[in-house]
């Protein structure tokens, strides 16, 4: 599904090139649950970017489902991420103005569905992720559990085959955050293909295969 | 040692340059703009309120044979108030002369158009001019003395002392000594003397009896025990005791006084005169109240525009601010004591503002100056005085723009403001300052109106049909130097190759003269006053008059010297039915109609006209065609030498003389445009500002929207449609407001456009247009940004 060909990612300081990521070659298949690994500034973060096409790669290939994403236009790329990616964050980022149901409508928005095609999805995910009390509630009115369990769903309305999740659990107690793991496995076991960014080994232990990245490297 | 609160604001300023930048450029266009028209509007209320006791000074104007009313009056009216009126204690009577060459040596280059006032003796004891220099001879000129003003004497003299020298005025080379200089003013008067040269006896004359005369305007200064009512008393006696008798009518009183040969007077108190006199002959060109009172509303708009940004921009930013207030407020800090660092703040703000608007005040005065050939303030600009008003007015704009910033910044609570969750505590806010946004665009919106209202009503006036054709007329008005020689240089002016035709006459349409003659046709009991023009036989071709009806005049027929032609109007108003071949006066034989044409102001309906048979006449028309209008000009002028015995020829446009009647709106078109502009400006720095911030503020939404799948179109729309939506509002607003005052101000104009749907949709359109591409083109930047900038955990 994913094929990383001598990627490499760097940053200008003065005339030196600083590197965030160096000579990355990674190969994920369609099913996988992958958790990246590894001590702060060490580059998952932007290798995850890379990945979900929000961030070009300095040098290097990247085919994603065959297609070389190195070689498409912006505009073409975001089609191709809109069609298949879901990203969640840390953070959430949900929309504050927006209520947990428009938050979650969103992406489909900008994917032109039809609005009674809308309500029945987002109707089929508020009841499956049983938040469907909440819908008409704002993001502030709620834990950060559920706002990440919102932000999930956001991430899996649009029914991408890859999900790519960056330090979910990092803002939430230990508690939510088994709940979000476990939410993960079942997602991975339904087929869909998941990355991970993530410090806790513990958190790594739920995914199939762990990829450690140190000073923008993988290491063996 | 702790930062003052100047310290802090200037750190705040330099801390946010760009944010600073458009709040103190706001604010100091706003301050320079409505100062500027302050003054302007203050300068033109308090005209002739300068001169000590204004309220006991009035000037007698008079009227006879209904001619409509002359500033002048008769010249020896002066002496009647001396010997009997005992509510005037000082009469004066003034002859404004011709515009004037003056040279400081007799063989010098002269200096031209220079008005002189000829004064009496007591000019100066009802009108307080202060002295620069010299000193004003209590028992008036003598002969061969004179007084310049300021501006005068650093012309012809630079910076030596002028009193005691010798000026040579006129044709003659008459020499005067100059015995005083009075100060320039920055107060306008609607007296606007250069020279005052002292009045000759033979002005006033002996009295002859004649009161249908008006050659002197009469001033009067009131005892201070005495009244307007008390003048208008005497003069009301002199009517019945000295004038009807003297006029010789076997009629009663009443019955003279309602007969054309009646004289009247006007008592114009000197504070009314600027503005509300209709007079004929008025010394200068009157004052426009609407005008005025425009711009002044205007000037305060302009200055709540500015307060309204600068209250936006600051509460814009209260998350910024509100962490620090919250900081503070947690160590202790009385919210008394952060609100007064806020206001400390804002005056500081106002004060650098100041500095900037005292450059930005000079240059619109300059940029107005250039674009309408006006000053706006008169010729001195400004006075020390007024930058001290300035600095006053500076700090009042600061207290009002920073009382609502401290109250409201100040009122979080810490631990909210530390968290800076102030946010949603803010939705109240958001709509306050929604509200004052809308208020921004109301009045650019409706001064784009009112600007494309009055630029159409000017457009109108220019274009309208006439009734007759200007294009290439001019008229020559010394013929009076020509003598008997006016016959052989018209042949000459014919001859020219561009020379149209030409016409004889006394009378141009919009200019100064004024002939009335009476009419009476047998049905009416009583005749009637009507404007006339004496004309030759080849007026209607040279001015291009329609004829509708019957014939122009033949200068071969004997019978043609007592012919009249008529325009629509007069026909109506005599009530002919079968006009041509009809007669009037009981000798005057109607032989032909013109269409009405416009003769005066598009504020008056056109009014009924007589065209008269006359072969002499004091002015030349010309029509001209084609190009090259400067070599003919200077080929006609030097043929005339010989015929003026060197003087130049006094040539008028047709064109100028219309375009001088419609100046008063053209000028108000021009100032409207003008400060419309800035505020436009301010509106658009206001909201320059709060994209700025909303964009801030919704970066990381934004940034979501974008990893959803938001392409840059949709996100532009969702930043642009919130304000476009209060632009509309706005418009839906001020359109109703300004088209009600638009149409009373219309509603002064007898010829006058009507304000069609298009003019709001185009005005609207502006607004929205203005609003939308601001919007645009500040998100386009933060739409484009890549999400994983906005969107990184920290």
């Amino acid at each position: 599904m994913i094929e990383l060909k001598r990627i490499s990612k760097w940053v200008m300081v003065g005339n030196k090139p600083n590197f965030i990521l160096k000579d990355i070659n990674l190969g994920i298949k369609e099913g996988e649950f992958v958790s990246i690994m590894g001590p702060s500034g060490s580059g998952k973060s932007s290798l995850l970017n890379i990945i979900g096409m929000l961030d070009d790669a300095s040098e290097g290939e990247y085919f994603f489902l065959n297609q070389a994403v190195h070689g498409l236009k912006e505009k073409h790329r975001s089609q191709l991420y809109k069609q298949y990616i879901g990203f969640v964050f840390q953070a959430y980022h949900l929309i504050d103005e927006l209520t947990v149901y428009e938050n979650i409508e969103t992406p489909l928005i900008y994917q032109n569905i039809k609005s009674s095609e809308r309500q029945a999805m987002v109707a089929d995910i508020l009841d499956r992720f049983q938040i469907v009390g909440k819908k008409d509630l704002f993001p502030t009115q709620l834990s950060g559990g559920q706002q990440q369990l919102v932000g999930i769903a956001r991430a899996l309305i649009a029914k991408p085959k890859l999900l790519l999740a960056d330090e979910p659990t990092g803002n939430l107690n230990s508690r939510q955050g088994e709940e979000i793991m476990d939410l993960f496995k079942e997602l991975n076991k339904e087929g869909v293909t998941i990355i991970q960014v993530t410090h806790s080994e513990k958190n790594a232990g739920y995914g199939t295969r762990i990829i450690n990245l140190l000073d923008g490297r993988v290491e063996l | 040692m702790h930062p003052s609160s100047f310290t802090f604001a200037w750190r705040n300023i330099r801390k946010y340059p760009a944010f600073s930048l458009i709040n103190l450029g706001g604010l100091a266009i706003g301050i320079a703009a409505s100062f500027v028209l302050l003054v302007y509007s203050q300068r033109e209320m308090s005209c002739d309120r300068q001169f000590r006791d204004h309220d006991r000074i009035a000037r007698i104007g008079t009227d006879f044979f209904n001619m409509g009313g002359f500033a002048p009056s008769q010249p020896f009216l002066r002496e009647f108030l001396r010997a009997s009126c005992k509510d005037v204690q000082y009469a004066t009577a003034l002859m404004s002369g011709d515009l004037m060459s003056v040279r400081t040596q007799q063989q010098d280059r002269a200096y031209t158009a220079i008005r002189a006032y000829y004064i009496d003796s007591v000019f100066f004891k009802v009108f307080s001019y202060p002295v620069a220099s010299g000193a004003v001879p209590q028992a008036g000129l003598a002969p061969g003395q004179t007084i310049l003003m300021e501006d005068e004497a650093r012309k012809f003299f630079g910076s030596q002392d002028p009193i005691g020298r010798t000026i040579y005025v006129a044709k003659e080379n008459q020499p005067y000594q100059i015995v005083a200089v009075l100060k320039s003013s920055f107060q306008k008067s609607h007296l606007d003397p250069r020279l005052f040269l002292p009045l000759p006896a033979t002005a006033i004359g002996k009295f002859d009896g004649n009161w249908s005369s008006a050659s002197l305007y009469n001033y009067v200064k009131l005892t201070p025990q005495g009244s307007m009512a008390g003048l208008q008393r005497w003069l009301d006696r002199l009517r019945e005791k000295v004038i009807y008798p003297t006029s010789g009518a076997i009629m009663s009183f009443a019955q003279w006084q309602a007969s054309p040969k009646n004289v009247k007077f006007t008592i114009q108190p000197l504070a009314d005169i600027y503005f509300h006199s209709n007079l004929n002959f008025e010394l200068s060109p009157g004052g426009n109240l609407t005008q005025v009172k425009l711009l002044g509303a205007i000037g305060l708009f302009l200055i709540l525009l500015a307060i309204i940004n600068y209250v936006n921009l600051v509460t814009a930013r209260s998350s910024v601010r509100s962490r620090e207030i919250g900081i503070k407020k947690t160590f202790g800090a009385s919210r008394v004591r952060l609100g007064r660092q806020m206001l400390l703040e804002s005056l500081f703000f106002s004060l650098l503002a100041m500095g900037l608007a005292v450059v930005l005040i000079r240059g619109i005065l300059f940029a107005y100056k250039w674009a309408t050939g006006i000053p706006l303030t008169g010729p001195m600009s400004l006075t020390p005085m007024h930058y001290l008003w300035l600095l006053v007015f500076s700090l009042v704009v600061g207290m009002l723009a920073g009382v609502y910033p401290a109250i409201y910044l100040t009122a979080f609570k810490p631990i909210l403001s530390i968290r800076s969750l102030a946010m949603q505590s803010g939705k109240g806010n958001g709509r306050v300052r929604n509200v004052l946004v809308i208020f921004q665009f109301m009045v650019a919106a409706g001064l784009v109106f009112s600007s494309f209202v009055i630029y159409a009503q000017w457009q109108f006036m220019q274009n309208k049909d006439k009734g007759l054709s200007t294009q290439g007329v001019l008229t020559i008005n010394n013929l009076y130097t020509m003598g008997k020689r006016t016959a052989a240089f018209r042949q000459v002016v014919e001859q020219q190759a561009q020379v149209v035709s030409t016409s004889l006459c006394e009378r141009a349409p919009a200019s100064n003269d004024i002939v009335m003659y009476t009419y009476k046709t047998p049905a009416m009991s009583r005749p009637m006053t009507i404007p006339s023009f004496p004309v030759d036989a080849r007026y209607i071709q040279t001015l291009g008059l329609h004829l509708t009806s019957g014939r122009n005049f033949d200068k071969d027929l004997v019978s043609d010297t007592n012919s009249l032609i008529l325009n629509e109007s007069a026909v109506a108003a005599l009530g002919l039915f079968n006009p041509v071949g009809s007669t009037i006066n009981g000798s005057e034989r109607v032989i032909g109609v013109v269409k009405d044409f416009n003769y005066a102001s598009f504020r008056q309906k056109i009014g009924p006209v007589v065209l008269r048979y006359s072969q002499t006449g004091c002015m030349l028309a010309v029509k001209i065609s084609g190009g090259h209008v400067n070599a003919f000009l200077d080929q006609l002028n030097a043929k005339a030498k010989e015929f003026t015995g060197g003087e130049p020829l006094e040539i008028n446009w047709l064109d100028d003389n219309f375009a001088k009647l419609a100046e008063k709106e053209k000028l108000l078109g021009e100032a409207i445009t003008f400060f419309t502009a800035l505020a436009i400006l301010l509106a658009t720095l206001g909201l320059i500002g709060l994209t700025l911030f909303t964009i801030e503020r919704r970066t990381r939404e934004i940034g979501i929207r974008k990893v959803l799948g938001a392409n840059v179109d949709q996100i532009l729309r969702l930043v642009s449609r919130d304000f476009i939506r209060l632009a509309v509002i706005a418009a839906l607003v001020a359109f109703p407001i300004s088209w009600w005052l638009m149409n009373r101000w219309l509603e002064d104009f007898a010829y006058r456009i009507h304000v069609g749907v298009g003019t709001f949709f185009l005005a609207g359109a502006v607004i929205v247009m203005i609003a939308w591409s601001v919007v645009s083109l500040l998100t386009i930047r933060a739409a484009m940004a890549n999400p994983i900038h906005s969107l990184r955990t920290e």
